[in-house]
């Protein structure tokens, strides 16, 4: 037996494993061989290395990561380093370049913090692109800063001048939680129009924000990862088109299969279902200028 | 090909015939419900292939419990091969239980109950929900509830009311206030307890562990749709490192079973 640690809601949960039983599980797996015809998943919701608070098994490193994405069918991803979150974003960003550079399915993507304080290079952005990473995460409230214009007005200036897209990540742990910043992001997408911003995380419960701003703001988009809206998809698809929403699955933390299927089964045309998939996410990291 | 490729295609697995232990029909207020209505859910469920959805009424787990239950009977007039309904009563007004289940069972056509002890105000474990498992018991139909306490509870119950089906809802959702691995563990060693699989956090491999611990044959596939996506919940079981056999018992013949279907 051993002890496995998960979050929840922001509570740690404890569970028990027999390990045994696991493992006769993992011997019956096989990984799965995916026809060309079939539609290609990008996902751009996805994190690469070491978790002090991951279970046994998750996993945390390029070579089980890519095991896992054949494993369900996922082609490739953009990734961003766990060392960004639960350490500080200038190790992270040199260890996803590293992590990723054997690796042609799995894209860098840095985490940016406002320039105040210094703790990034300079011309990070330029830095960032030289190095292959057409995209940027913010976490504003788990990095402890304001999107506002007096705190990174130049960084987004720069990133939208780029064609960078952004993806904004305010640490969604479960669909009854308020952490999305609204104001911000209105005013975010408002400022920098020609900035492409996607919305990570979003829950079944925050249709009543997100619809309005995704009317007001071309520049908008979502990650799928966690939105499991029933008729979700179909719905945004007839409001707003298939460019707004991106395939994520926010795996390794979370198991990616739900995303794959809340696409696959979507009541949508397949070409459309396809730019979800991954072309959505192609055609923004191949928007960047460099 | 296998269960996980048939699911990436968007394939109907109808051959499997799915049943969805725990879904709804209605709105729910934080939410913005695109399909409450039961043509919305046949819709979906035919996208799936799925063959029955077990379904309560969001208005009778709130406001108002006889009028939902009625809405949820006219569900199973319209059609009757396809959905599978739980009666719901709140045990807080004692006096209406007995009446309101057997009106349900004898004339509405249900085979199930629904509990919400958190939207009607109570706790699973206050004698209040004696008559309610007595009345289970005598009808051997399964009682699925939004919590069903501790795991000490549950396995005190399975052992006096061995006739009733006990369905914990949302296993993981109790994250942090039960030992989930006790719950698991109560699952695996009881005849009567199932576990229902609908939670909207899915960690890696969650299906994996509760499957390696209760058994494949204790696992119930659940959606809570339509609050959640029936087609988003069911890929944590599609592409589980789990055989198809165990796949196949998780999503529909253990519910056979359940719901003596």
């Amino acid at each position: 037996m051993c002890e496995n640690r998960y979050f929840y809601g922001g509570q740690q949960t404890e569970l028990r494993l027999d390990l045994q039983a696991l493992i006769h599980h993992n011997n019956n797996s096989t990984t799965v061989r995916w026809a060309m015809a079939d539609l290609v998943f990008f996902d751009c919701n996805c994190r690469l290395g070491p978790d002090q608070f991951a279970a046994e098994g998750v996993p945390l490193d390029a070579e089980s990561l890519l095991r896992m994405m054949d494993r369900v069918g996922i082609n490739e991803a953009l990734v961003y380093s766990s060392l960004s979150v639960l350490y500080a974003p200038s190790v992270g960003n040199r260890r996803i370049l590293e992590n990723t550079s054997e690796h042609g399915r799995l894209h860098p993507c840095w985490v940016l913090l406002p320039d105040n304080t210094g703790e990034l290079p300079d011309q990070a952005l330029s830095l960032m692109l030289k190095s292959g990473a057409n995209a940027a995460r913010l976490m504003p409230s788990h990095h402890r800063f304001s999107l506002s214009e007096w705190c990174c007005g130049p960084m987004l200036g720069e990133l939208a001048g780029a064609g960078v897209p952004v993806f904004l990540d305010y640490g969604i742990e479960h669909w009854s939680g308020n952490n999305v910043d609204w104001e911000a992001v209105e005013c975010l997408c408002w400022t920098h129009p020609l900035l492409p911003v996607v919305l990570c995380g979003l829950g079944m419960a925050d249709n009543r924000f997100l619809y309005p701003l995704l009317d007001r703001h071309p520049n908008l988009r979502i990650d799928l990862s966690y939105y499991q809206v029933e008729g979700g998809v179909e719905e945004i698809h007839s409001r707003f088109g298939a460019k707004r929403m991106l395939f994520g699955t926010a795996a390794p933390k979370s198991d990616p299969g739900c995303a794959i299927s809340y696409i696959s089964y979507a009541r949508i045309p397949e070409p459309d279902k396809a730019a979800i998939a991954g072309g959505n996410l192609k055609k923004l990291l191949q928007g960047v200028k460099a | 090909m296998t269960i996980a490729e048939r699911a990436r295609r968007g394939e109907p697995l109808n051959e499997l015939r799915i049943i969805d232990a725990h879904a709804h029909l209605g709105c729910i207020h934080p939410c913005h419900i695109t399909a409450p209505a039961v043509e919305e859910k046949i819709s979906a469920m035919d996208a799936l292939g799925v063959e029955k959805s077990a379904v309560s009424s969001f208005l009778a787990i709130g406001p108002e419990v006889e009028r939902g239950n009625d809405e949820l009977a006219e569900a199973i007039r319209r059609f009757p091969d396809r959905i599978i309904c739980y009666a719901v009563v709140n045990p807080r007004v004692r006096e209406q239980v007995i009446p309101e289940l057997t009106r349900c069972f004898d004339q509405l056509g249900m085979t199930a109950i629904k509990l919400h002890p958190h939207f009607h105000g109570y706790s699973i474990e206050d004698s209040i929900c004696e008559a309610v498992f007595e009345f289970a018991n005598s009808r051997a139909c399964p009682v699925l509830s939004h919590s069903f306490g501790s795991p000490d509870f549950v396995r005190r119950t399975s052992g006096k009311y061995t006739d009733m089906k006990i369905i914990p809802a949302h296993v993981y959702h109790d994250g942090g206030r039960i030992d989930l691995t006790k719950l698991i563990t109560v699952a695996r060693d009881t005849h009567n307890v199932f576990l229902d699989l609908a939670f909207s956090v899915v960690p890696y491999a969650t299906v994996e562990k509760i499957a390696a611990i209760a058994g494949a044959d204790k696992v119930l596939f659940g959606s809570d749709s339509p609050m959640m996506a029936m087609s988003f919940q069911i890929g944590k079981v599609a592409f589980a490192n789990i055989s198809d056999e165990e796949k196949r018992m998780i999503l529909g013949e253990n519910a056979r079973r359940v719901f003596g279907e």
